[in-house]
């Protein structure tokens, strides 16, 4: 940053003040208004009159802002036409508070005049002087400057002893400073780089930076007590140093650091915060913009504690002191950190011996960069800290600004409580908080039949006894016969099978009529089924026989070579060996509580565990699906899912205790898309519950626009995509689509989300708990984690399952008790990753196992995978944190492509879908996945593939376009020279090749120059290709000619 | 040294150049010098005697008078 300045030309913060004015020319985002309230009488001509020797006498005040060239210089003006107006508000506050907040955003006008001021008169002996400055020529310490002159300038007035002052000016400052700019010491510019590589944005609740400015402060103050124990804490023994207020600055600082670790658990953090640069006496009294911005970055370990961590502090802000230097402050050092800590030590005094309280105002509007400042000041000299933080409202709901000030106020009470506490473990939730986390968003208490599947069932057997209750084909049982043959199934498991209740009974089974009756009868017969696919490989189905202790299989003739010749296997080929037993129902004695049906579950490290249903749970769930989707008794459902799944049991419960009817599809026809669609129209199907990669293949069948009669269609498994859903929306306009979440470990499903029809969200959230389910997110140690912070899923209520079959260790570290919510049900780890959304919606982040720490950063590959696979011809990605140098982990996408002959523009479809520390480095485009045996692709394989440096890898360089017509070749220039380079393709983004608002300014500024075409800067990160900025100006050219001709 | 450093302080950083410091003269916790002062002042003596002062040796009893930094300035060249 060796530029020439010329005599007239910005200081460096000025500089980037001005451009991140020309960003957003329309806000008011620098705006720094303050009014002090003055108490006593005051003569406003007297106080006019001050105030115009304050000006007369104040360089930064007579200061304005012009652009010369490309460049911006800041003129002093002799005689600067202002109007100070005094107003009085006759006894009305609330007038004058309103014509402030109005005030506080008036925009200046950079070229004409920087600041805005006058005298209000709310009462006789009460006023208010404001004064409203433009940030590039002043900062809060100015401001307070500025009070104390206009107090020498009131008094001398009242005495009419009208002397020049000789106040220290800006002048000398900016001087100064751009001497002092060319005069770093390397070792200090060195330092810089190093922090500026390694600075880390804070993604601080779950939010992610959007770039806007819309913002608003929130105030409070530290009590007497809490502030009288900071001060004590800073001249303690390990806190004291130089002075109270630097010791009072590392407690704060290590406070926000703090802070920040618990609502972002990332281990590298960093913020910014000024240095006032008022080196000398001279510029302790000059008034103008002296502060500049730097970042402290830090690393914070698990075992931190508050002493451990103020240790850092220290050190690292020794450092930061002692290489602060003009010049070093620069855009590309502060960018990429969007929390800031001003700690201001300033009081503001008296006026004209009158006592004076001081207010900080905020426009409505933070700098887009910083998405949460903290400032903490004490101008009133009141003993007591004030807190502003001033957070941007895009990112944090007025419901969660409430919180994070309560965090904050816990934070300090944890350190005043005991600093050698560990940071991790400190408990930071306000009682509000708390309560919306466990009750607010978990308000799904509804009364349920405490009842066993099959009492549900017994009632529709009353009501519809002969409505169709089961159609195989062209076979058809009423529910009085379906009951009948399942009771005479029941009889035979019991009289001839010798089963005892609770036995566990196999069922191997193509799906039929025969299934349907097996499954009722087991029931009936008080026993437990366990399901087997007939895909199974033999050894998995040894295993599950075994493990489960199935004393009995069900299979039929077909598939009895699947079932090892010890077993006691039983032919259900057909129902005719039924007549021999009788009609009647055994009625087993079964409580709600004892377990019905053992589903495995495939972990993905050992053996599959057979998950335990329980009969609460299921018909918990099936009368919610019942309340919330009402199913008539006309109504039908496809019996599709493989029995082995747990949404087949929803498809074999949920319609035959409502009356309606259940379809059979044939074996195999799950996967017969065609054959799938014509059973759902033929059968006019009510609702339909379906993986969403299996939901994509439907959409796609010509035929599935005929299904006018279907509902809804719940989806779950795996993510349902916003392309999946916008698909959805265009061929069946009229149907529901509900995304469910589902663990085994919770009875069918634990979670709904009724999908917007439209949006450009990046996932679409799994939704709310079911009726008497709650969900809580939890950190390492199982404690509730801040509102919007990603962490472990508990589920908690009814659905809880009892745990696995025999594997008593294995359940009690996944099912504990709940000391979060009311204890009445154990809670199921998920270890799945989610976080709330603003509105309380849940939302899938990935497992506990698919998240990677880099750079401190922990990053979801779940995420990063669903942004790759919407981009253009890409038909399957995985993303992998590989090894590369030096132990540091890099991403890496593998990419299998739609078209293998067509391009994909990764990086540049990124910027923008992603953070940029979320953006893999590397691409890989291979033909197929390297798979194991078991059927996972294989990411040893894979990791291997990358440290290859395939050649295969396609970088956005590879696709360089040459300019096409005469204007694409004007702008290319224009690129070429600003960036320095000398070919630039017409796609490459301009961001991507590492543009930024200054850049933005100069492209524009030429662009201007030589087509003579007002260009605003936003457009550049609008149209941010040579290609489009270049269509987007020949539009514009064109409307020009059409208006002149 | 004690001149060389009492002269930066009148000089640099304190508004009145007729001010006498005194050898035991508390610097810091009267608000003569404040935190960025003290600052600058470690950057003068790091420059001046050709040292470099760790930040964990930046402590108040190192540097409250011109006393103490003189035997903290000699301190140090004896451990060297």
């Amino acid at each position: 940053m060796s530029e020439k300045f010329d005599p007239k030309s910005l200081t460096g913060s000025q500089y980037l003040i001005w451009t991140g004015q020309k960003i957003h020319p329309n806000v008011p985002l620098y705006n720094v208004p303050f009014s002090y309230r003055i108490s006593g009488d005051l003569n406003p001509d007297v106080f006019e009159a001050a105030f115009k020797n304050l000006v007369a006498q104040t360089d930064s005040l007579r200061t304005i802002v012009r652009e010369e060239s490309d460049r911006p210089v800041q003129i002093v003006k002799k005689e600067l036409d202002f109007s100070f107006d005094f107003i009085d508000f006759q006894n009305k506050e609330e007038a004058a508070n309103k014509w402030i907040e109005e005030e506080v955003n008036r925009r200046f006008d950079l070229g004409k005049i920087l600041f805005h001021s006058a005298l209000l008169r709310i009462a006789s002996g009460d006023f208010i002087w404001y004064i409203n400055q433009h940030h590039i020529i002043t900062d809060a310490w100015s401001s307070v400057i500025l009070l104390k002159r206009l107090d020498l300038l009131y008094k001398s007035q009242v005495t009419k002893s009208d002397e020049e002052k000789n106040f220290p000016q800006f002048e000398t400052y900016r001087t100064y400073e751009l001497e002092a700019r060319n005069m770093a010491p390397l070792e200090s510019s060195t330092y810089w780089k190093k922090v500026r590589d390694e600075v880390v944005y804070s993604k601080i609740l779950g939010t992610e930076s959007q770039f806007t400015t819309n913002a608003k402060r929130v105030s409070f103050e530290l009590n007497q007590e809490r502030s009288d124990k900071l001060r004590q804490l800073a001249s303690k023994d390990s806190f004291r140093t130089f002075t109270i207020d630097l010791a009072l600055y590392n407690i704060f600082s290590t406070l926000i650091f703090a802070y920040l670790r618990r609502v972002t658990q990332q281990t590298k953090i960093s913020f910014l915060t000024p240095a006032h640069n008022r080196t000398s006496p001279e510029f302790k009294e000059a008034a103008g913009v002296f502060i500049s911005f730097y970042p402290i970055l830090l690393e914070i370990e698990q075992a931190e504690t508050f002493v451990s961590l103020h240790k850092k502090v220290q050190h690292t802000l020794n450092s930061y002191f002692k290489h602060i230097h003009p010049g070093l402050s620069t855009a590309d050092l502060t960018r990429n950190v969007n929390v800031v800590f001003n700690y201001n030590n300033t009081r503001l005094g008296t006026f004209n011996n009158l006592h004076v309280a001081g207010t900080y105002h905020h426009p409505g509007h933070n700098d887009p960069q910083h998405d949460l400042l903290f400032q903490v000041h004490d101008f009133n000299d009141t003993g007591r800290f004030q807190i502003h933080l001033d957070l941007k409202t895009d990112l944090f709901s007025d419901q969660m600004i409430r919180f994070i000030s309560d965090q904050f106020i816990n934070m300090v009470d944890s350190l005043l409580e005991n600093p050698e506490q560990l940071i991790d473990k400190i408990s930071v939730l306000g009682t509000e908080e708390r309560q919306f986390l466990v009750e607010g968003l978990n308000n799904s208490k509804e009364d349920y039949p405490e009842e066993t599947l099959l009492q549900g069932f017994d009632r529709a057997v009353c009501h519809y006894p002969n409505h169709p209750a089961v159609q195989c084909e062209d076979q058809i049982l009423t529910y009085q016969s379906l009951d009948q043959l399942a009771n005479q199934f029941s009889r035979y498991l019991r009289d001839q099978c010798k089963l005892n209740e609770g036995d566990v009974v196999a069922i191997l089974m193509d799906r039929s009529l025969e299934m349907a009756v097996a499954l009722y009868g087991i029931l009936k017969a008080g026993l437990v089924y366990l399901p087997i696919d007939p895909s199974f490989p033999s050894e998995r189905v040894n295993y599950l026989l075994t493990d489960s202790g199935a004393k009995v299989a069900l299979t039929q003739s077909h598939l009895r070579y699947l079932i090892p010749e010890d077993s006691q296997i039983e032919l259900v080929d057909s129902l005719d060996f039924l007549e021999r037993f009788k009609t009647t129902s055994l009625n087993p004695e079964r409580a709600i509580n004892d377990i019905y049906c053992i589903l495995y579950t495939s972990g993905s490290t050992g053996n599959p565990k057979g998950v335990m249903l329980h009969h609460a749970g299921s018909t918990n769930n099936l009368y919610w699906l019942q309340q919330t989707y009402p199913l008539a008794s006309g109504d039908s459902i496809l019996q599709k899912t493989p029995l082995t799944f747990d949404v087949a049991i929803w498809e074999f419960f949920w319609p035959l205790r409502a009356g309606a009817k259940l379809v059979i599809t044939k074996p195999g026809g799950h996967n017969d898309f065609q054959y799938l669609v014509d059973m759902m129209r033929i059968h006019k199907v009510h609702s339909i519950h379906i993986v969403p990669s299996i939901l994509r293949e439907l959409l796609k069948v010509q035929s599935i626009k005929a299904c006018t009669d279907l509902k809804y269609v719940f989806s779950g498994g795996e993510a349902l995509t916003p392309s999946i859903r916008d698909e959805f929306v265009k061929v069946l306009p009229h149907t529901q689509l509900d995304q469910q979440y589902a663990p085994t470990e919770t009875a069918i499903g634990v979670s709904f989300w009724v999908c917007e029809r439209r949006g450009n969200e990046k996932r679409l959230p799994i939704g709310k708990p079911v009726a008497n389910s709650q969900f809580y997110i939890v950190d390492q140690y199982g404690e509730l984690n801040p509102f919007g912070l990603p962490g472990e899923l508990y589920i908690g209520g009814v659905q809880v399952t009892p745990g696995y079959l025999n594997q008593a260790t294995r359940t009690s570290a996944k099912f504990i008790e709940d000391k979060i919510g009311d204890g009445h049900f154990k809670l199921y780890k998920t270890g799945d990753i989610v976080r709330h959304r603003k509105d309380g919606a849940l939302e899938f982040l990935g497992r506990e196992d698919n998240q990677a720490n880099i750079r401190g950063m922990r990053i979801e590959l779940g995420e990063i995978q669903s942004a790759i696979s919407k981009i253009n011809n890409v038909e399957q990605v995985i993303v992998l944190a590989i090894e590369a140098e030096e132990e540091e982990k890099m991403l890496c996408a593998f990419i299998k492509k739609a078209d293998k002959e067509e391009t994909v523009n990764c990086k540049g479809s990124l910027i923008g879908q992603l953070p940029p520390y979320m953006i893999p480095s590397q691409f890989v485009f291979l033909d197929e996945f390297p798979l194991m045996t078991s059927g996972k692709i294989d990411q040893q394989k894979m990791n291997l593939l990358a440290q290859q440096q395939s050649t295969q890898i396609e970088n956005i360089q590879s696709t360089t376009i040459e300019p096409r017509n005469e204007l694409e070749e004007l702008i290319h220039d224009v690129w070429c020279e600003v960036f320095k380079l000398k070919r630039i393709g017409m796609n490459d983004n301009f961001l991507d090749l590492g543009g930024h608002s200054l850049l933005a300014i100069r492209i524009t500024n030429k662009i201007k120059s030589t087509l003579e075409l007002d260009i605003q800067m936003h457009m550049l990160f609008k149209y941010p290709t040579i290609a489009s900025i270049s269509q987007y100006l020949e539009q514009k050219i064109k409307r020009l000619l059409d208006q002149e001709t | 040294m004690k001149q060389i450093i009492s002269n930066y302080i009148v000089e640099n950083l304190i508004s009145k150049p007729d001010i006498e410091i005194g050898s035991d003269d508390d610097l810091l916790t009267t608000g003569l010098l404040d935190s960025l002062s003290i600052m600058k002042l470690v950057g003068f003596i790091e420059k001046e005697f050709d040292i470099t002062i760790p930040p964990e040796d930046m402590l108040i009893e190192n540097f409250i008078s011109l006393n103490a930094m003189h035997n903290y300035l000699e301190s140090t060249k004896n451990s060297d």
